[in-house]
This record gives structure tokens, sequence and C-alpha cells, in this order.
């Protein structure tokens, strides 16, 4: 089948069609109020409905989103706090190891200082004005 | 007239069984032991003309427990800090949608 024939054929088919919308072009048709109305109706409902399905799609998936969020934000926080807590107890068993050894240096001072000199075996004094800033009375 | 309002709004916003409801989660905080002010340490000499050697060394032994003692503090309290910060940081990082 050659080109000229094709286009015979194609616009055979078509020539109904365009005479159609020639028509409808010169004359159009008049469109009933009911049908406009039923139209408008019909567009209304689709526009309510299809704005109904798009927001319940949305709400959806937000809430999705939000509760899978939430549920590893408790995770991670349940999980920080366990180990903040036993970093706690760690440290807290440091500090009252350090303590200790203060209040151990601290009893050991005010041993020193309550003992009776004894002359001779304690000759080796430093004399006050010597102790670099000098002793204060707390 | 709560519920008025709801109606009305149904369409737009949602009432209030569709609202998202939310708990705030935090970590637990400091320890009180680990904020408690730390006393100024008992490391003082008495008021005498001159003083036996093992003395001088002891006050000087006190004096280094304590600064010890508080250093120790401190870093744990930063230590305490660090953890709670890091864990944060995560929590925050899962909070991302």
């Amino acid at each position: 089948m050659d080109f000229a024939a094709m286009r015979g054929r194609a616009e055979a088919l078509a020539a109904p069609v365009v005479d159609r919308v020639q028509s409808i072009r010169i004359d159009p048709p008049a469109v009933p109020l009911s049908r406009v109305l039923i139209g408008v109706a019909v567009g209304v409902a689709l526009a309510v409905g299809g704005a109904w399905w798009i927001k319940r799609e949305r709400d959806a998936w937000w809430r999705d989103k939000i509760a899978a969020s939430s549920s590893a934000v408790r995770a991670a926080i349940a999980k920080g706090g366990d180990a903040a807590l036993l970093t706690d107890e760690d440290i807290i068993r440091g500090i009252a190891h350090a303590d200790t050894q203060q209040t151990v240096a601290e009893n050991r001072l005010r041993e020193m200082a309550d003992r009776k000199t004894e002359p001779g075996r304690d000759a080796c004094r430093v004399p006050a004005h010597c102790l670099a800033g000098g002793v204060r009375k707390q | 007239m709560t519920l008025a309002a709801c109606l009305l709004t149904a369409s737009l916003a949602g009432c209030a069984s569709n609202n998202v409801v939310t708990t705030v989660a935090t970590l637990p905080p400091v320890s009180a032991e680990l904020m408690r002010y730390p006393a100024p340490p008992k490391c003082a000499l008495p008021q005498r003309a001159d003083y036996d050697a093992r003395e001088v060394l002891a006050y000087a032994h006190c004096y280094k427990a304590a600064y010890h003692a508080l250093a120790g503090r401190l870093s744990g309290l930063q230590k305490a800090v660090a953890v709670r910060e890091l864990h944060q940081a995560n929590a925050v990082k899962a909070s991302s949608l």
C-alpha cells in the first residue's frame, strides 16, 4: 500500500469526525441547564471526594511516619537512659574512692598535727614563714 | 461549643481523635551525688611557729588528694554530660522523618 492510498483511507475515516467538529463549531448545540447543573454537581463531588481521599492518604502516611519515629526515639532515649545511669554509677564509685583518699590524707595530717614532738628525733623543723604563701587557719 | 468547632473544622483539620498526641521523652537527670558541691578540704596546719617536715609532707599530700578528688568529680561530671549529649544526638537522629 503506497502513501497516497494510506492518506486517502485515513481521510475517509476522519471525514465524519471532521464534519461533526465543523458543525459543532459553526452551530454549537444548546446544552440544557439540567445537564450543566449535573455536570457541575459531578465535578464538585469529584473534587471534594478527591480532596478527602488525598487528605486521608496523606494523614495515614504522616501517622505511620510519626509512630515509627516516636518508637525509634523512645528506644534511643531508653537505651541512652540506661547507659547514662550506668555511667553515673561508675563515676560515683570513682568519686567515692577519691573522697576516701582525701579523708585518709586529712586524717593523716590531723594525726601528724596532734602528735607530740620528740626533741632530737624530730630535729628537722620547717619554720612557718618558710611555707609558700604561709599557713592559713581554716 | 468545642464539638461544633470540631464538626465545622473536621474537613480541614480533623477532630481530636485524629490528632497526634506526643509525650516528651527525656534522659535521666545527672545524679544528685555528682551535682553536689564539694566541701573544702580540711588540710590546714595548726598555727605554730614551726612544723615537723613530715607534717609539711602530709599537708602537701592532703592538698594533692583534695585536688585529685575535685578533678575526678569535674571529670565525672563532664563524662556524665557527654554521655547524655551523645544519646540525645542519637535520639534526635532517630526522630528525623
